[in-house]
């Protein structure tokens, strides 16, 4: 039973603020997340001070999150009003915003939490604890130079001893080596390739078999073009021949685009979730 | 620890008792009553866009004062309304909506909502029984009856009806002249687009391949569809013309010239309807478009 409602023109006191927020909490505790919810944002209606409904909005979003509703939960902490917060709140708050917008895929907007943590946040030792979470960003934004740097200066400014720390600065210059970043290709180069040359594209996307099939239909359609016509079957060959060899043609093209941009995903995956496992151990 | 439970607790029950002591107060000042009810978090939560929320607390109260007390009913039923409408369910909006009494401050927006409700619906008799009944006085809301009649005859294909309440819109009320004026150009707009005789688009295929379609609308898809049936007839009286009607290569190519030709003629048959349909839905989506532009602009939701 929810017991929410309020006479008009009640103000609430701070140690009734508490209570409620101390309903919330236990019922975070036994994961009635939606009702923990509806009570964290009666503490944001309440509540006079910004610190309290920073607070509560964080926890909210919580409740989002434990619920894998990542964009509501990057929809309540865009209510987060930032003017008069301390260091350690801003912190927690753009972290958690960058945490939902990573989640939900929204890698540019996470980016921006952080960037805007690290302008505005003079306590450096709290922007670093975001690296981790920033270096998943910037692997799934493609910048995996920015990423290696970002991850060996956190490795740098964290407390352990100086042989546990050369060990991850020597995991993550092996993992970050040129010859390991996926190198992407482009799905227009492929294109234009199977475009001059039949079969080619889907060779440098790496499916040589596709590009030999592919081929293989072309020529089958020539030559059925050309035994038509040596037989004296003009239109047949012509037209039927031609057909069969331009729906091989122009197809051939645009799977050689997407067998590259499904190439680039694989490898963009394959390493990016080698990062995160990485980095998720340093932490 | 115990205290401090009990507090919460008191204080938690301070609402319950709100809602418990209004059940039993008799009804001569239930809109004081009702009065007493902040419903501000209810609308905190809506305008934080937490519709899920507020309907769970909604929930939860309309099971606390059920048939008590009128005006207290009339917001609930009004709050409601207004989180289904922005999830999107129109009919369990409509049903709140239209649950709210004459007397309720809610009233007059929430039985425009629901006309809009039901003409998105597509419940036409419903919705023009509605906007009958309702009696008005002022100017704009005027303005939005004559409308909402309006895009609803349009919207039935009812151009003598709707003719005659387009002349009687004034066009005196920035909320809503310009949409009024848009529907004129979308009675236009479906009175242009008219249906086709399928029998005559599969004939044209039948004759000249593909000109069925181009006769139902589709003008591009007319030559794709042309060019393979003339290209199997081509092949096929090649065949004929090299190897006989017998021969394997004029069978072979007759049968695909065939599936191709009345494949054309059954595709422009169809077309006429489709097309139609789609150019129909069209003019109907933008109508609810407009329908839906005044409405947010008379009662800023």
């Amino acid at each position: 039973m929810i017991c929410i409602f309020r006479f008009a023109g009640y103000s609430a006191t701070e140690s009734e603020i508490q209570l409620i927020s101390r309903k919330a909490d236990s019922l975070y505790l036994v994961k009635q997340f939606q009702l923990a919810g509806i009570y964290y944002d009666q503490v944001v209606y309440l509540a006079q001070d910004n610190i309290t409904k920073t607070k509560a909005l964080l926890n909210k979003a919580d409740c989002y999150l434990e619920r894998k509703d990542f964009t509501k939960a990057e929809a309540v902490l865009s209510r987060i009003f930032y003017a008069d917060l301390n260091d350690s709140l801003i912190y927690l708050s753009r972290y958690k915003s960058a945490l939902a917008s990573y989640l939900n895929g929204n890698f540019s907007e996470a980016a921006s939490q952080v960037i805007q943590a690290r302008s505005f946040i003079a306590d450096t030792t709290l922007v670093v604890n975001m690296f981790p979470l920033y270096v998943l960003i910037l692997n799934e934004s493609r910048k995996y130079d920015e990423a290696k740097e970002v991850l060996l200066s956190y490795i740098k400014t964290t407390h352990r001893d100086s042989i546990n720390k050369s060990a991850m600065l020597r995991e993550v210059e092996l993992y970050y080596q040129n010859n390991k970043i996926p190198h992407l290709k482009s799905p227009e180069k492929a294109k234009k390739l199977s475009m001059f040359l039949p079969g080619t594209g889907q060779l440098y996307a790496g499916y040589f078999w596709e590009g030999a099939l592919n081929v293989g239909l072309q020529l089958f359609g020539l030559g059925f073009t050309g035994v038509c016509v040596y037989n004296k079957y003009y239109f047949t060959g012509g037209l039927i021949g031609f057909a069969i060899f331009q729906k091989f043609y122009g197809g051939g093209m645009n799977r050689a685009q997407f067998l590259t941009e499904k190439r680039n995903y694989k490898i963009t995956r394959r390493f990016n979730d080698g990062a995160k496992k990485m980095v998720l151990s340093m932490r | 620890m115990i205290i401090n439970s009990m507090r919460l607790f008191l204080f938690l029950l301070c609402g319950l008792f709100g809602l418990g002591l209004n059940a039993q107060t008799n009804s001569n000042s239930s809109t004081i009553i009702a009065n007493k009810f902040d419903f501000s978090f209810i609308d905190f939560l809506i305008s934080n866009a937490e519709f899920e929320d507020a309907l769970l607390l909604l929930r939860n109260a309309s099971n606390q004062i059920a048939g008590t007390d009128e005006a207290l009913n009339d917001s609930l039923n009004y709050y409601k309304g207004i989180a289904y409408y922005n999830i999107k369910q129109l009919d369990s909006s409509a049903s709140y909506f239209e649950k709210i009494k004459s007397h309720s401050t809610f009233y007059l927006k929430s039985k425009f909502y629901e006309n809009f409700e039901h003409i998105y619906l597509g419940a036409y008799t419903t919705a023009d029984q509605k906007l009958k009944q309702m009696q008005l006085v002022d100017s704009t809301l005027i303005e939005l009856k004559r409308f909402q009649e309006g895009a609803s005859a349009l919207l039935q294909n009812d151009f003598e009806r709707f003719n005659q309440v387009g002349n009687s819109f004034k066009y005196n009320n920035f909320a809503c002249a310009e949409e009024q004026r848009e529907l004129f150009k979308r009675r236009d707009e479906l009175l242009q687009n008219k249906k086709k005789s399928p029998l005559l688009a599969g004939l044209m295929s039948a004759v000249v391949p593909g000109s069925g379609k181009f006769y139902a609308g589709y003008r591009g898809q007319a030559l794709s569809s042309m060019f393979p049936t003339l290209i199997f007839a081509a092949s096929a009286a090649e065949a004929y013309h090299r190897a006989g009607p017998k021969s394997f290569q004029f069978i072979a190519a007759a049968s695909i010239f065939s599936i191709f030709y009345v494949g054309n003629i059954w595709g422009s048959v169809l077309s006429v309807k489709t097309f139609y349909e789609i150019r129909n839905n069209e003019i109907r989506n933008n109508i609810m478009l407009d329908l839906h532009i005044p409405l947010r602009r008379i009662f800023s939701n």
